[in-house]
């Protein structure tokens, strides 16, 4: 079985469980809380992926990890589910599958925001404002400063990308100007 | 009367011969014998008349053969005449074969000639014009050729002007943009970013 499959079919159960509870944004952002740590921290990676440490060394890891990161019930059990099944190694993709599954179940996008200059509150407010506008789905934004850029923005949703950056129009402009004859 | 000529006065001729030699013998040794007065004229005439039956049983043998042997003779004459007459008639018509042929020769010498001048002329012509295409064909490529690289020659620098001021103009922009310009030119994002493409 692929890491692609088995992340969807594990976020696919989770979300389910956690749409019952009514409670899939929050379980989300404890799953990604869990991810963040692993991929952020080698120790804790070596620990708990090694096979030469027994499962009982591990099982007293996470518990207390999901005491300090005060995890909820649910998203404890599919962390020690994962433990035992030994796929906690897939908690990154998992935690990005399901990231996807709970947009699509929430009618929700990602634009991928860069900018040459921090947005200001309300520039973010009406930025989301505008990329629903133009998608028809709620937008979460990703903003990313990006001095390259030298002035404007640059968001992409899905396989849309809206460039208006200064750094495009020199782009735009060399090619014109490279191609006339 | 037949055609064949007579061979009598031959015959005549050639007994008339024969008696003279018989004779003359005789008449000398008849004057011989005046002064011996001795003449057996019986003899001589049994000699003469033994000569005469030999003469005509010669000519009973040998006519026919004779007169066969000259037939042929004057046959063999007249055939080697005839073929004479062939061979003078052969030799005429080669010659005239010989010469009708020289004549023709010259003729197709003429001809072979002038066939040659012409088939020589077309050559030339032929050439002249192959290389006047060639030398056309040489000069159209190396029009396009040049035409080609000095396209390319002005994209160069057309790229490499446009890159050269872009540079320039990027320089310019992050030392001239500032945060007033930036919030511009994010008011006019978030007002068009729907419409872009």
């Amino acid at each position: 079985m692929t890491g692609g499959s088995v992340a969807r079919r594990y976020a696919k159960a989770l979300i389910e469980l956690a749409a019952k509870e009514d409670r899939v944004d929050a379980v989300g952002e404890e799953i990604e809380q869990a991810a963040g740590l692993f991929e952020s921290s080698a120790e804790l990676r070596n620990l708990m992926f090694s096979p030469g440490i027994v499962k009982d060394v591990k099982r007293g890891i996470l518990t207390e990890l999901l005491k300090r990161a005060s995890v909820g019930e649910l998203s404890g059990r599919f962390l020690q589910l994962l433990l035992e099944k030994d796929r906690l190694r897939d908690i990154v993709p998992i935690s990005a599958k399901y990231r996807e599954l709970a947009d699509e179940l929430n009618n929700r996008v990602r634009a991928q925001v860069r900018s040459a200059f921090a947005l200001s509150d309300e520039e973010e407010t009406a930025l989301r404002n505008q990329l629903s506008a133009a998608t028809g789905k709620e937008v979460v934004l990703e903003i990313e400063t990006d001095a390259t850029l030298l002035g404007g923005l640059k968001a992409r949703v899905g396989s849309a990308t809206w460039d208006g950056s200064v750094r495009n129009h020199l782009e735009s402009l060399r090619e014109r100007l490279a191609g006339r004859s | 009367m037949s055609d064949r000529p007579s061979h009598r006065p031959v015959f005549r001729a050639a007994l008339t011969a024969a008696l003279a030699l018989i004779f003359s013998p005789a008449l000398g040794l008849a004057a011989e014998t005046e002064f011996h007065n001795v003449w057996d004229s019986w003899f001589e005439f049994s000699r003469v008349l033994n000569f005469l039956i030999v003469l005509f049983g010669l000519y009973f043998i040998l006519r026919k053969p004779i007169r066969k042997a000259m037939d042929a003779r004057r046959e063999g004459i007249i055939k080697a005449m005839e073929e004479a007459k062939e061979a003078r008639a052969e030799a005429a018509r080669l010659r005239e074969e010989y010469e009708k042929r020289t004549a023709d020769l010259d003729e197709e010498l003429a001809k072979m000639r002038v066939q040659a001048e012409a088939d020589r002329e077309a050559l030339k012509a032929r050439l002249l014009k192959e290389s006047a295409e060639s030398a056309e064909r040489i000069l159209e490529h190396a029009r396009f050729t040049i035409e080609q690289e000095t396209k390319k020659a002005e994209q160069l620098i057309r790229a490499r002007a446009a890159e050269l001021a872009l540079d320039l103009a990027e320089k310019a922009l992050e030392r001239e943009l500032g945060p007033e310009d930036q919030r511009r030119f994010i008011k006019d994002y978030i007002a068009k970013v729907g419409e872009m493409n």
